[in-house]
């Protein structure tokens, strides 16, 4: 059963689009300023946190466990800013994509707050 | 045996280059219809004018200097290097092989240009040189291997099966003729597979970069965003 909100249903094509085109080649790793400040930690890389945020709801078609929301969360909101620095060479709008992933956590009530 | 060849040769090289030119025509269609011109507000009142836009941007050289920056050829110029010497060759090599353009001439009476034996061969070998350096960029950098998955390990093994098989038949290095076979059964394997695995880049990347509104599209020229 699918368990996708209407945000990410509306933007299916360009999702599964991204997923099949993306060749994992990792040239978009140092275009990241938090992929260089954390040595080269390749959980900070665009395309990983791209694949394990919204590559995996799409995949699970939005049944996640509770761990995986957490991971997710840490990924869009820890792990990148959205600067829209990134530079990927097949020209896949990875930003776009983990704000997609951003408007799913909000959907189900998870989001990053900043008083404490 | 035989028949097996005469098949491969025949009638399935040419579903195979069937599949593979409608398959690039689907992938274009397909990308035409999921992205649209991007329309621009029309309310002139609001917007800066030409002068006021010019003085918001930065001048040419720092827009070029950081356009420089950001990409690839100077985050990673050597693998830049080597990843565009690999796509060259790895695209000029079965189109100028001596081989196949007899094949070719022999199926369709058309003798395309071919290389020496000799050059081509090279090639292979550097090819699949770099086959093995892909390899050992998958398995030993956590930042590649962090993200591979079985999908790229099926474009792996389409793009140099192929080639290792066409390198051992040339050199006769096993017998001969299951070798040949082999070769020409993962050469149209993997035509039919470009459309429609992570091959696709090879179109995509084209339509992408020329035709999609982004910073880094091609001369600044695409105005496409998707639907
Ligand atoms: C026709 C134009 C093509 C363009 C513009 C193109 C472009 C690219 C780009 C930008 C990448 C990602 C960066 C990299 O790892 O180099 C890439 C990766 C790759 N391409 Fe292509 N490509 C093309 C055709 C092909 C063809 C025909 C093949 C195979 C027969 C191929 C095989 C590969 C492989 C195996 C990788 C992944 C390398 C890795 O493991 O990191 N490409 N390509
Ligand atoms: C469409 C089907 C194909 C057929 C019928 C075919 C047929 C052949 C034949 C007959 C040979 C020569 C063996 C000899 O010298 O006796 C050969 C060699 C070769 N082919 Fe293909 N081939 C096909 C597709 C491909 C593809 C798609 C590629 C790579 C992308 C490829 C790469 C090579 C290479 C690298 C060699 C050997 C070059 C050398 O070491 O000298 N072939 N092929
Ligand atoms: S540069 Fe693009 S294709 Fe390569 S790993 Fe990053 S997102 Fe994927
Ligand atoms: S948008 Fe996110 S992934 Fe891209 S460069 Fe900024 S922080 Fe890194």
């Amino acid at each position: 059963m699918s368990n996708l909100p209407d945000i990410i249903l509306s933007n299916k094509s360009k999702i599964k689009f991204a997923m099949s085109l993306c060749a994992r080649c990792s040239m978009c790793a140092p275009s990241c300023f938090l992929y260089r400040a954390n040595n080269g930690d390749p959980t900070y890389m665009p395309s990983y946190k791209m694949l394990n945020s919204i590559g995996l709801i799409f995949k699970k078609k939005g049944n996640l466990s509770d761990n995986d929301l957490e991971n997710i969360k840490n990924i869009v909101w820890e792990k990148c800013v959205l600067c829209t620095r990134c530079y990927c060479s097949l020209g896949i709008d990875i930003p776009y994509l983990i704000s997609l992933a951003r408007d799913f956590c909000r959907q189900k009530g998870v989001y990053k707050t900043y008083d404490n | 045996m035989h028949q097996l060849y005469l098949l491969l040769r025949g009638p399935l090289a040419l579903i195979s280059f069937i599949v593979f030119i409608g398959g690039v025509i689907y992938q274009i269609i397909w990308f035409f219809n999921n992205t649209k011109v991007q329309e621009i507000p029309k309310n002139p009142g609001l917007l800066p004018s030409k002068k006021e836009i010019k003085s918001f941007y930065p001048p040419e050289d720092i827009k070029k200097l950081t356009k420089w920056e950001g990409s690839v050829w100077s985050t990673q110029p050597y693998f830049t290097i080597l990843t565009s010497i690999f796509h060259i060759l790895v695209i000029l090599t079965p189109i100028f092989l001596l081989a196949h353009n007899i094949l070719i001439k022999q199926s369709w009476g058309i003798a395309p240009p071919s290389l020496s034996e000799k050059i081509t061969d090279v090639f292979t070998i550097v090819v699949l040189c770099f086959g093995a350096y892909f390899l050992y960029r998958r398995i030993f950098l956590s930042k590649v291997r962090i993200i591979t998955g079985g999908g790229d390990w099926l474009m792996f093994f389409l793009v140099f099966l192929p080639y290792l098989t066409g390198f051992l038949a040339y050199h006769q290095i096993f017998s001969y003729m299951p070798m040949v076979i082999l070769h020409m059964f993962l050469g149209e394997l993997m035509l039919v597979c470009i459309p429609f695995t992570r091959l696709k880049h090879m179109i995509f990347f084209f339509l992408n970069r020329f035709y999609l509104k982004s910073e880094y599209s091609f001369f600044k020229k695409g105005n496409r965003v998707w639907n």
